[in-house]
């Protein structure tokens, strides 16, 4: 993985004595509240609902046992012992101090880490597959141009003041494990016509009050031309992206308003200008960064192990997790583990500093010392051989790290919502916590297979409900919390956006109709058909009329017809 | 009506109340209590010198029901914002 | 009005002029609008008008024209407008302008670093606090940049792009600081 080098640590460190020096001059009241935020902003620092919240970068979602174990300490020192784990595959601090930021700042440098860009009208993270260079779907590893296009985007001077964030997302597999077309930037590994790989590129993806689908701007672009592209699309939206209107900013307005032929267009005519030699990396230098992400030296062992094998009969709760937790790995002998955060009654995305120890160790003892961080807000030990499956099970089970529910109904992506967020309309928490309890039960949640169920407590649609299978959105009814649900969204390659079900649900309902529709799911599917499919086939109406269609199915239905 | 003023401090981040001469307080029961947009406007104009003092920001006034004469709040935001912490 | 250039407060020597204001035979440095240069053709011919650019306003056809004189300057309404970083880069890079780029407006002492590095070299700047910073030569910029700079910093660049163009400047640089 990449390290940082004297440049790198050079670059950060500089970028912490500037914010340190920026905070000093707004507690001394040289720079406005007005005038400072932007700059907080662009060091990933919000005021939140109870406090400030630090949003760290972890870049495409990897990170080493050290780093992890700083986050550790981070928790510990500098907030309440706790962070969560978010669906860009970053790290938020729920109760920084401003005025401890600083310090954290320099912790995180210690590391190779930054807060840099994580928040404000600039390039954000970029995301990757939390599988790659693992992955045995993989066509070519993504990382070193997720890698490169941190550098490229990191304080670049021209698109620090964007009309709005921007979001970009790249993997190299079949199956698209980083939802790229629902970002502003979407970046697919492809092959060409001669079998060299190159570039899909897609704009205009998002979630939002407008969630849209990327669409296709060039199907194929040598990898070499990768940062005059971006910085193409980049300079087009700067300068045309609408600024009148904070809901209407983002480059799918844009697009949209262009239609992509013109959008594509004006991308490719000041592609055609630039002087992209000077932008584009050579050749040595991508060699050089990309030497960081050679695949590791394992050596392919037997597929089956007979301890595991044993525990497997003996253990149903490891078997489940065998079966659901660990992904096979491009080696053989070795396998994927997700290390799930969503223990049903405990906060979705969320790690306690002990618990980011535990698997920092186990990265260092058994990992090669990586880790993941998903965009379903799990982490992930992507390096572990079939013969240390069993401590790491064990390790990971004392910790409260084993819940089998990885892609399964209680493996809910949920945004923190009005327990934490000034943005949130409604709680999104309970309504996790208690939708994860009524399928807690393993074989309940193995027979009904994989769905994405997705919360948002908020429009601004943070946990990506758009692309849920079951989509659940909290709306403010006349002041208190309402729960809007809709169904068959998907993030993956048959991208697609929810619809609305019907009107929405009070919070002690919302659980109780979840079951009504996976109840009605159960009644129709074909034998080994996913929720998904199932919709697909049979449609909206079944769902409709199991949830509102029966007058006679009681009180809840009433009301919830009046409000039609 | 009847309103309070919130805010944040600025070096913690912490949730106050503003209580008038009593400054700043976590405790939303002891919050100076607006009856009236005259009131209101006072209580913010003493408020906002707090803020121009780089001593808190983000202030504003929300509503409040009054409860033995004590203010609570009144959207479930600001409920779950009063209890200092989430309600899991 | 004093202008901060080359770390340091000048007068300055230019005035602006209202797209309705008489202009006289000797009215020495004027600045005027975009829209009155392209709609007044003899302006083009004076050496000592220069043009200011409003948010929005973007060079297009009139770009190589605008190479030729002898200042541009870029409006920030709000610091939050990032359309004039792009703006002065194209000048710079694509059309090669040689003149003074000046930013006026919502001018800010952190947004000056990155100004300089998208080719201004002058900066109309009215908040306090800022030129208090300024002229206590206190200017919070990063030394070490991943993108290549660009404007005045020409003469650097070009040395640079002499190593084929590498593309993260100061690591050519042994552990160096970044821009001039």
């Amino acid at each position: 993985m990449y390290r940082y080098d004297e440049f790198d640590a050079a670059f950060v460190r500089s970028r912490t004595a500037q914010f340190r020096d920026q905070v000093a001059r707004r507690l001394s009241g040289e720079i406005s509240e007005e005038q400072f935020r932007p700059l907080r902003l662009q060091n990933g620092l919000y005021l939140q609902l109870h406090a400030y919240m630090l949003r760290i970068a972890i870049p495409y979602g990897v990170l080493s046992a050290r780093q992890l174990e700083q986050l550790a300490l981070i928790a510990r020192k500098h907030d309440r012992g706790y962070g969560h784990f978010t669906t860009r595959q970053n790290i938020q601090f729920h109760w920084a101090k401003l005025e401890e930021v600083p310090d954290v700042l320099d912790l995180l440098a210690d590391v190779g880490m930054h807060a840099i860009q994580t928040s404000g009208n600039c390039i954000r993270n970029t995301t990757a597959d939390p599988y790659a260079g693992v992955a045995i779907d993989e066509i070519e590893d993504p990382r070193p141009w997720a890698e490169i296009i941190r550098q490229w985007s990191t304080v670049h001077p021209e698109f620090l003041f964007l009309p709005r964030k921007f979001k970009i997302a790249i993997t190299g597999a079949a199956e698209d494990r980083a939802a790229t077309l629902f970002h502003d930037i979407g970046i697919r590994i492809v092959k060409g016509k001669g079998g060299e790989t190159g570039f899909a590129i897609y704009a205009g993806g998002g979630q939002g009050r407008t969630p849209c689908v990327a669409k296709e701007v060039r199907g194929f672009l040598p990898k070499a031309e990768l940062l005059s592209y971006l910085e193409a699309v980049m300079r087009v939206y700067n300068l045309h992206g609408r600024r009148d209107n904070l809901f209407k900013s983002r480059i799918k307005i844009l697009i949209n308003a262009l239609g992509i032929e013109e959008f594509r267009r004006q991308v490719e005519e000041e592609w055609s200008k630039m002087d992209r030699v000077s932008i584009d990396l050579p050749q040595e230098e991508y060699e050089r960064i990309a030497a960081y992400f050679k695949p590791l030296p394992l050596v392919p062992g037997p597929i089956t192990n007979e301890q595991v094998a044993a525990r497997r009969k003996s253990d149903a709760a490891f078997d489940a997790w065998m079966r659901n937790n660990v992904l096979p790995h491009r080696v053989a002998g070795y396998g994927i583990v997700n290390v799930s955060l969503k223990k049903p009654g405990m906060i979705p995305g969320d790690a306690t500093a002990e618990q980011m120890d535990v698997v920092a160790g186990l990265a260092r003892k058994y990992g090669h010392d990586e880790i993941r961080v998903t965009y379903q807000q799990n982490l992930v030990l992507p390096n572990i051989a079939l013969a240390d499956l069993v401590a790491v099970y064990d390790t990971l089970a004392e910790a409260d790290l084993v819940t089998a529910n990885t892609e399964l109904i209680s493996d809910i992506i949920a945004c923190p919502g009005l327990d934490y967020c000034n943005l949130a309309n409604a709680r999104s928490i309970p309504v996790a916590q208690e939708i994860a309890r009524r399928f807690a039960d393993q074989s309940v949640a193995e027979d009904i297979g994989k769905l994405r169920l997705n919360i948002s407590g908020c429009i601004n649609a943070c946990g990506h409900h758009h692309s849920g299978n079951i989509g659940i959105l909290g709306v403010d009814k006349k002041g208190t919390e309402h729960y809007q649900i809709t169904l068959g969204g998907s993030p993956k390659d048959d991208a697609e956006i929810g619809t609305i079900l019907g009107p929405s649900f009070p919070a002690e309902d919302v659980a109780d109709a979840i079951e009504t529709i996976i109840a009605t799911y159960r009644a129709n599917r074909l034998e080994g058909e996913e929720f998904l499919a199932t919709y697909r086939r049979i449609g909206r109406d079944p769902f409709k009329a199991a949830l509102y269609g029966n007058p006679e199915a009681g009180t809840r239905s009433d009301r919830q017809l009046q409000e039609a | 009506m009847p309103n309070i003023i919130t805010a944040n401090l600025l070096r913690s981040g912490d949730v106050v109340y503003f209580a008038g001469e009593g400054g700043w307080v976590r405790q939303i029961s002891e919050a100076k209590v607006a009856y009236d947009k005259e009131e209101l406007a006072e209580l913010e104009e003493e408020a906002q010198r707090d803020a121009d003092q780089n001593l808190v920001i983000s202030v504003y006034a929300m509503d409040v029901d009054l409860v033995d004469g004590r203010p609570e709040p009144r959207s479930v935001r600001e409920r779950i914002r009063a209890t200092l912490g989430p309600s899991v | 009005m004093r202008i901060y250039r080359h770390k340091a407060f000048v007068e300055d020597t230019w005035k602006k002029i209202g797209d309705e204001e008489a202009i006289g035979e000797d009215s020495g440095n004027i600045v005027v609008s975009l829209a009155r240069w392209r709609a007044e053709p003899d302006l083009a011919t004076r050496a000592n008008v220069g043009v200011l650019l409003r948010p929005g306003d973007e060079p297009g056809d009139d770009a190589n024209a605008l190479t030729k004189v002898p200042l541009i300057v870029i409006t920030f309404a709000k610091f939050t407008d990032g359309r004039g970083y792009s703006i002065a880069r194209l000048l710079r890079e694509r059309y090669g302008f040689q003149g003074e780029i000046r930013a006026t407006g919502e001018v800010l002492l952190d947004q000056i670093p990155l100004m300089l590095r998208c080719g201004f070299d002058a900066f109309e700047i009215v908040h306090g606090p800022t030129i208090a910073s300024l002229e206590r030569g206190h200017l919070p910029e990063i030394a070490y940049s991943y993108q290549r700079p660009t404007g005045s910093q020409r003469r650097y660049s070009t040395a640079v792009r002499s190593r084929e163009g590498a593309f993260v400047t100061t690591r050519e640089h042994g552990n160096g600081a970044g821009h001039a």
